[in-house]
């Protein structure tokens, strides 16, 4: 298949799939019901490449300028009365995924480098460029956080599916 | 108020009408005036995300847009505006996006460790969600926020369903920002270290 078909199935997937789940208000919305058809294809039928990294950048300029439109304070400023709660959280899953990486690593065959690098809770872009630096096995090392973030964002739509209803326009749930 | 700032360049007059409505003269409809307050949005947008993506940042597309039609917005008293289907188109393309990188081959690279990435995954979530409910409990931060401030996903995403689902988007921003600036500390540190 070539690359511009590949793309262009690719997108047209996401966007039915996406406007369905809007229209319909299905449960996870739009990112969901976009991301699961496109994974689906992808495993099932043969000769799809990734989307080029210019996509990526555009879609997080979209959400930015989506999001920037509606802020009203500043987002570090925001965390002002939550820092010792959100630093204590932050302390216990640094320490989860310290502890993950070396009891991966004792009951698999895998580098403790590979093994910290995947468990480590940061931006899987940011984490295989130092693992690269560092000469780790860096293919596993974003399959991991790929796992982790994909599994993270289908948990999560499904459990606000069924612990909350649907916020109404403009309102901020509680 | 004044619509637009007096260095924007555009000039709104009006005048009544017989009917007692103000009517917008110099050809800026209250239609114009949104296609202008929209464009002018998607412009300084792109702009400060094109910024942010060659300054290297982590998420620095996200981050420069944010900053960028903010500023617009505190700057042009809250005029900054998106059309509807921006957000949407957005949040589509994310899952087009996340979904692309899931391919054959790199399950088949994963191979048997796909069992301890899942494995990993489950654990980081529970303990994400237990750390969301903690927050909430202790600060009454909105249990949404906390749940998706907490969770370790990636910042674009979590940005995005933030927004999907009403919880507090800058709250949900700045957890991630801080998560993602202390992993990339210590990870620095370590790279220090190894050198």
């Amino acid at each position: 298949m070539s690359e511009p078909v590949s793309i262009a199935l690719t997108l047209l997937t996401a966007l039915v799939g996406g406007t369905l789940a809007h229209t319909l208000r299905l449960p996870g919305g739009a990112i969901l019901w976009a991301l699961l058809p496109v994974a689906a294809l992808r495993l099932v039928v043969d000769g799809f490449v990734p989307l080029p990294s210019e996509h990526r950048v555009a879609a997080q300029i979209l959400i930015g300028i989506a999001i920037g439109s509606t802020l009203t304070r500043n987002p570090v400023r925001a965390l002002r009365p939550l820092v010792v709660p959100v630093g204590l959280s932050l302390v216990v899953l640094l320490s989860v995924a310290l502890m993950s990486g070396v009891i991966f690593a004792a009951v698999t065959d895998l580098p403790l480098l590979t093994t910290l690098f995947s468990t480590a809770p940061g931006g899987a872009s940011d984490m295989a460029a130092a693992a690269l630096q560092l000469g780790a096995d860096v293919p596993l090392i974003a399959g991991f956080h790929l796992v982790r973030q994909v599994l993270i964002f289908v948990v999560l739509t499904t459990v606000f599916a069924r612990l909350f209803r649907p916020p109404q326009e403009g309102e901020v749930g509680r | 108020m004044e619509p637009y700032p007096y260095w924007s360049g555009v000039v709104v007059a009006s005048r009544r009408t017989t009917l007692g409505r103000e009517r917008p003269i110099g050809g800026q409809g209250p239609l114009l005036q949104s296609v202008s307050q929209q464009l002018l949005t998607l412009v300084v947008g792109t702009l400060g995300g094109s910024l942010g993506h060659v300054s290297g940042l982590p998420a620095g597309p996200l981050l420069g847009a944010i900053a960028a039609v903010g500023a617009l917005n505190l700057l042009a008293n809250d005029r900054a505006e998106v059309p509807v289907w921006l957000a949407v188109t957005a949040r589509m393309l994310i899952g087009a996006v996340i979904g692309s990188l899931v391919t054959r081959e790199l399950m088949g690279e994963l191979g048997r460790t796909v069992a301890w990435a899942l494995l990993f995954a489950v654990i980081v979530i529970v303990v994400g969600l237990g750390a969301g409910v903690m927050i909430h409990r202790v600060t009454g931060l909105e249990l949404r926020s906390a749940m998706i401030g907490a969770c370790p996903g990636g910042m674009p995403e979590m940005a995005a369903l933030a927004q999907e689902v009403g919880a507090e988007v800058d709250v949900v921003l700045g957890m991630h920002l801080v998560r993602k600036l202390v992993a990339l500390s210590v990870i620095v540190i370590a790279l220090v270290v190894a050198a």
